[in-house]
């Protein structure tokens, strides 16, 4: 899997097509979480988050035109990223007066306030969590609950198949086609999505 | 299809399963993998690859977590380690540990108490918390024993709003007990991450609690560690369920053997707790109070850097008034709030039932002000404030301290001798009563007291405070005195005590070595009583303005507030402006009576990525603040250091010296029209004794500010600014404006979205909010909001601009950045609530054709068009055309959703629907 989706030009250029809500619909699943955990990983409240959110999508649905394609041109991921980045920056010099504070715990939360490179990484970090999720959302209703049940204890949680076996009353065989199938078509969500989001990288 | 598969499956058949089982007898593959470990082997090498295991898997099994959208918290680690080194071995590799039958799955939280572990109840099948005293209080026997007894007899306790215990045991000697498992939070991290609740949320947490204490007391059981943390908000049902009943005393006789001391925080207890008196239910109120006054301000009423100076606290001081901290808390909460917290069992409330019920009314009234009528009985603290007793010793003190005042035509007297301390002024008649304090015959302060009361802080010294008003008699009491006219007081001075943590804020050194190497040298440019052009290091420079950074300071608290209230970004940083101030810091060094000797501020300037800017690079910029400095600020008056720095200033101009210096302004210069009629400041430090809702504890040491966004840089004008140019500049666009007096000199606070500005009176100058203003008020209470800037579309500049008599005048003003959020032709336009926003987009024909846009209230808006010209919404990208009623679920909410206030919190909540016809 790619370490971060690139856009891949079709759908960035959808996403530039006013007229496209799907596009940016798919946009917004898959890169609002991303926004929005960043913003809490940094002690904002809900509301603070909700408006780096909107501030980030703003600033990405009003410059999007603006964002051309090109070998000399930044990436859209490193264009992406650097938005998100001054949303958060930005965010965090303004929190609300009433949360205040000082001494050591501000100190340290600020000493460990990621350089930028650190920042650029967890979006990718980040991104990849939310492809994940967002297949997990997109397979889940193709399985039934005992299904997805099973290859949630199974593959996830690590129970083993003949336990599982017992506890749900099912053949292992059962069990191990449930995983198998689970497996596959979340692999194969993941890798659409990233194809989609990243035609660069599909290779890679 | 055969029913059966008696072959193994092909790889062909692998790839079907996966891509389309539908084509598959199901039944007769899982028959044959039963029989068939090869097979599974290959299903079972889906989950062997490297995309699974590394990139795939890790994330579904941090799922609970993210969901949540929790941080692991730091400091974690360690406790978590020692809490692992407490489990027997398991065999199942898929646990942690075991505890008696229970596997281990993760550790939940570790406290004062002990450790909390989400475990795995085989024989039930469920998850369930295990709570284990921790190891070093089960040494005596006794704790142990006290631990299962309380914990015993809490399992006793069946209420919705106690978290149930099923069960007490001992491990390996250390006794634990089974509890549900809640995965929520608890009340502390909300609190923490959401900051202050709003009212109707305090109210119910609150009234549950109660309830849940009202079930303990009618067993006789005393919590007594009533905390936020040990008040669990369970994630679905957002019910508050209270954990820990009676484990504080366990605990006390674990640590107290141990150690001497006493365990966890103190900041909950009740004064009885405090002092080591016996406790009867009633405690557990004084607790609530706390809790309630946690909830609504983010911070626990008694609060002071050491243990010994939280209990004191509780002991004897008054909490700081809920209202100066969060102006929303209604009158009757808090004095529901203080009657809980007062230091006599007997005056509080009698029972936490009686608590539930009332907070429960006053919750119904709320959620139903038409058909509710709010509860009748007034929870009135008998004492508030007024009659309060000074501790013996500093009763003392101020016995002698006090020289029998001298009555004079029209103004009183007082000679006081004060150590340090805080003044307090208290104000009983209708009009606000000027007072002047003065030393050596000099006036070194002057102030207008009013009826909300002043307080100010005076160094050592002999004073004489003038009182305006013919008193006919004054009373000396204690630390008090009265002055009377006919039966009725109308002013009372008040020498507060002197702060108790200040003792131990002695002796702070700044952590910064830089800083404190800066503040050593001698070689310091100083430029103390200067006309502002000899600050000049180069005269033939380019007088042009780089940047104006305005620090306000609190003489008494410090600067704490700089880490929220931005000044460098919240101040008119002209068009000129370094590129990319990085950091601020600040750092105080105090001495052992707690006076600072040095202070200062710091900004660097981080990466600057172009042009002119280069030469900023890595350079910091100090403010020396001194003690003269201080002693200035404390005696009232507003400081204003000035640092100046030309345009285009390399390292020749600067030589090798980092630090650009200080100066100070004439009280009641602008610095900017300052530096508007000079042409060139860079920095400039505005100092002022002021009132801030800080942390104590943070009162001292190095301060430092998170890092600056980088701020616009524009192309270099010839003059300095001007506040109108600041204006033109930005090509701020004008919406309105109105003229006020001011009836008091409380300040002003505008809010937007994201912070607020807090306004003085005589601060001119130009305001940006970081986002669109949405309230607007005086903190002084019974002050009506100016209707006048209400009217204004949402504006995020404000131009306030002072007269002498204390009339301003606003200006409202909206930036293009932000009237127009365009590209294209999608528009910001804002709506006339300032409530709410909409975005609208209109394709086809001009804005101008939205002739009306009106929100009314919750959820509807209309909306006229004067054109058959389709709207837009953005983020739905939904057409709507005349005559269409649709319902638009918006996709993207954030951009055209309507936001509703939560006024506590200024937080704001979404709706993602909404409805056209």
């Amino acid at each position: 899997m790619a370490q971060f989706p690139e856009t891949s030009l079709s759908l960035i250029t959808q996403v530039k097509d006013p007229a496209n809500g799907a596009a940016w619909v798919e946009f917004l699943e898959l890169y609002e979480p991303v926004v929005y955990r960043m913003a809490r990983g940094r002690g904002l409240q809900d509301a603070d988050a909700q408006d780096i959110v909107q501030q980030v999508f703003a600033s990405i649905a009003g410059a999007v035109d603006r964002w051309t394609a090109g070998n000399d041109r930044p990436p859209f991921r490193a264009w992406l990223t650097t938005i998100v980045r001054n949303a958060i920056n930005k965010l965090l010099s303004r929190l609300p007066r009433d949360r205040a504070s000082g001494g050591s715990s501000v100190l340290q939360r600020l000493h460990s306030e990621p350089n930028p490179g650190d920042i650029t990484a967890e979006i990718a970090v980040e991104t990849r969590r939310q492809i994940v999720f967002h297949a997990c959302e997109l397979i889940r209703h193709e399985f039934s609950e005992a299904t997805w049940h099973v290859f949630w204890q199974t593959a996830v949680e690590g129970v083993s198949v003949a336990e599982v076996a017992k506890s749900s009353g099912k053949s292992s065989g059962a069990i191990y086609v449930a995983k198998y199938r689970v497996i596959a078509r979340l692999k194969e969500s993941i890798s659409h999505m990233t194809t989609d989001w990243d035609p660069g990288q599909v290779t890679s | 299809m055969t029913n059966h598969l008696d072959h193994c499956l092909t790889d062909e058949q692998l790839r079907q399963l996966a891509d389309d089982a539908a084509q598959f007898d199901l039944d007769g593959v899982e028959q044959h993998l039963d029989g068939c470990p090869d097979c599974c082997s290959r299903l079972g090498a889906i989950e062997q690859d490297a995309e699974w295991c590394e990139e795939i898997l890790p994330v579904l099994r941090d799922a609970e977590t993210l969901q949540e959208f929790h941080v692991s918290e730091t400091g974690h680690d360690l406790d978590t380690q020692a809490a692992l080194r407490l489990l027997g071995p398991t065999d199942e590799p898929q646990y942690l540990g075991r505890i008696g039958t229970y596997e281990v799955t993760g550790v939940v939280g570790s406290g004062g108490m002990g450790i909390v572990y989400k475990t795995f109840d085989r024989s039930l099948d469920r998850f369930v918390a295990i709570k284990m005293m921790h190891p070093h209080l089960a040494t005596s026997a006794a704790a142990r024993q006290r631990f299962a007894r309380e914990a015993k007899a809490a399992a006793a306790v069946i209420d919705d709003h106690v978290l149930p215990i099923y069960s007490v045991d001992q491990w390996q000697n250390v006794p634990y007990l089974v509890m549900q498992y809640s995965g929520g939070t608890t009340l502390e991290k909300r609190v923490a991450t959401q900051g202050p609740l709003d009212i109707p949320e305090v109210l119910r947490i609150a009234m549950q609690t109660a309830h849940g204490l009202a079930a303990a007391h009618a067993q006789g059981l005393v919590h007594r560690d009533v905390k936020p943390s040990n008040i669990l908000i369970d994630g679905t049902v957002e019910r508050a369920l209270l954990t820990d009943f009676g484990l504080a005393r366990a605990v006390d006789d674990g640590s107290m053997t141990r150690t001497g001391m006493i365990a966890g925080t103190p900041q909950y207890m009740s004064p009885e707790q405090a002092h080591g008196d016996q406790l009867d239910h009633r405690s557990d109120l004084f607790s609530l109070g706390s809790v309630m006054y946690y909830m609504l301000t983010g911070r626990s009423p008694f609060r002071a850097e050491t243990t010994m100076g939280v209990l004191n606290r509780i002991g004897h001081d008054d909490p700081r008034s809920l209202r100066s901290i969060n102006p929303q808390v209604p009158v009757w909460l808090e004095d529901i709030v203080l009657r809980l917290l007062e230091k006599k069992s007997d005056q509080r409330f009698q029972s936490a039932q009686e608590v539930a019920e009332l907070l429960g009314k006053w919750l119904a009234h709320l959620q139903q002000p038409q058909n509710v009528a709010p509860p009748t009985e007034a929870a009135t603290a008998s004492s508030r404030g007024v009659n309060k007793q000074p501790s013996s010793t500093w009763q003392r003190y101020l016995c002698g301290a006090f020289v029998v005042p001298t009555i004079i035509a029209a103004a009183v007297l007082l000679y006081i001798e004060t150590g340090k301390g805080t003044l307090k002024i208290e104000n009983n008649s209708n009009a606000a009563v000027p007072i002047r304090i003065l030393k050596n015959n000099k006036t070194v302060k002057e102030l207008t007291v009013s009826t909300a009361g002043a307080t100010t802080r005076l160094l050592a010294g002999e004073y004489i405070i003038e009182i305006e008003g013919n008193a006919t008699e004054y009373k000396l009491a204690g630390n008090e005195v009265t002055l009377s006219r006919g039966n009725e007081w109308f002013a009372r001075i008040e020498l507060a005590p002197p702060v108790t943590e200040s003792n131990a804020a002695s002796s702070i050194i700044p952590q910064d070595e830089d800083i404190a190497a800066l503040s050593d040298n001698s070689d310091w440019p100083r430029f103390e009583k200067t006309n502002v052009a000899d600050l000049r290091r180069n005269p033939d420079s380019n007088p042009d303005l780089d940047c104006l950074i305005r620090v306000d300071f609190d003489s008494e608290e410090g600067i704490n507030w700089l880490f929220s209230d931005n000044p460098v970004r919240r101040e008119p940083i002209g068009p000129f402006c370094v590129d990319n101030i990085s950091k601020v810091s600040l750092a105080q060094l105090i001495d052992d009576d707690g006076r600072r000797i040095q202070m200062a501020l710091r900004l660097e300037c981080g990466d600057v990525k172009e042009g002119i800017w280069m030469c900023l690079e890595g350079r910091r910029i100090v403010v020396n603040v001194t003690q003269e400095d201080f002693d200035y600020v404390c005696a009232g008056n507003l400081l204003t250091k000035v640092v100046y720095l030309t345009r285009g200033v390399n390292d020749e101009e600067f030589g090798v010296l980092e630090t650009i210096a200080s100066s100070r302004l004439q009280p009641g210069v602008d610095p900017l029209a300052e530096a508007d009629r000079r042409g060139f400041p860079l920095v400039s430090a505005t100092f002022s004794q002021r009132q801030a809702n800080l942390n104590e504890s943070d009162r001292s040491g190095l301060h430092e500010a998170h890092d600056v966004d980088a701020i616009q840089t524009h192309s270099p004008i010839k003059s300095g600014p001007s506040l109108r140019q600041l204006i033109e500049g930005r090509q701020l666009e004008p919406l309105g404006r109105f003229r006020q007096k001011l009836e008091t000199d409380a300040p002003i606070r505008i809010a937007g979205k994201l912070g607020e500005v807090v306004l003085r009176p005589g601060d001119t100058r130009l305001v940006e909010l970081p986002n669109p203003v949405l309230e607007f008020y005086w903190s002084q209470e019974g002050f009506k909001p100016s209707e006048g800037l209400a009217d204004f579309e949402a504006f995020n500049f404000v131009l306030f601009e002072w007269e002498t008599n204390g009339a301003f005048t606003a200006t409202a003003y909206r930036s293009p950045i932000h009237r127009s959020l365009t590209t294209g032709d999608v528009e910001w336009r804002q709506a006339q609530s300032l409530l709410n926003q909409l975005l609208l987009k209109e394709q086809l024909a001009n804005l101008d054709r939205i002739k009306h846009l009106k929100l009314a209230e919750l959820g509807r808006k209309e909306i006229q068009l004067a054109s058959d010209s389709p709207v837009f919404l953005t983020g739905t990208e939904t057409v709507i055309r005349r005559g269409e009623s649709i319902l638009v679920k918006l996709a993207f909410p954030r951009l055209a959703a309507r936001w509703t206030q939560e006024k506590s919190k200024r937080s704001f909540m979404l709706q993602d629907t909404i409805e056209f016809d």
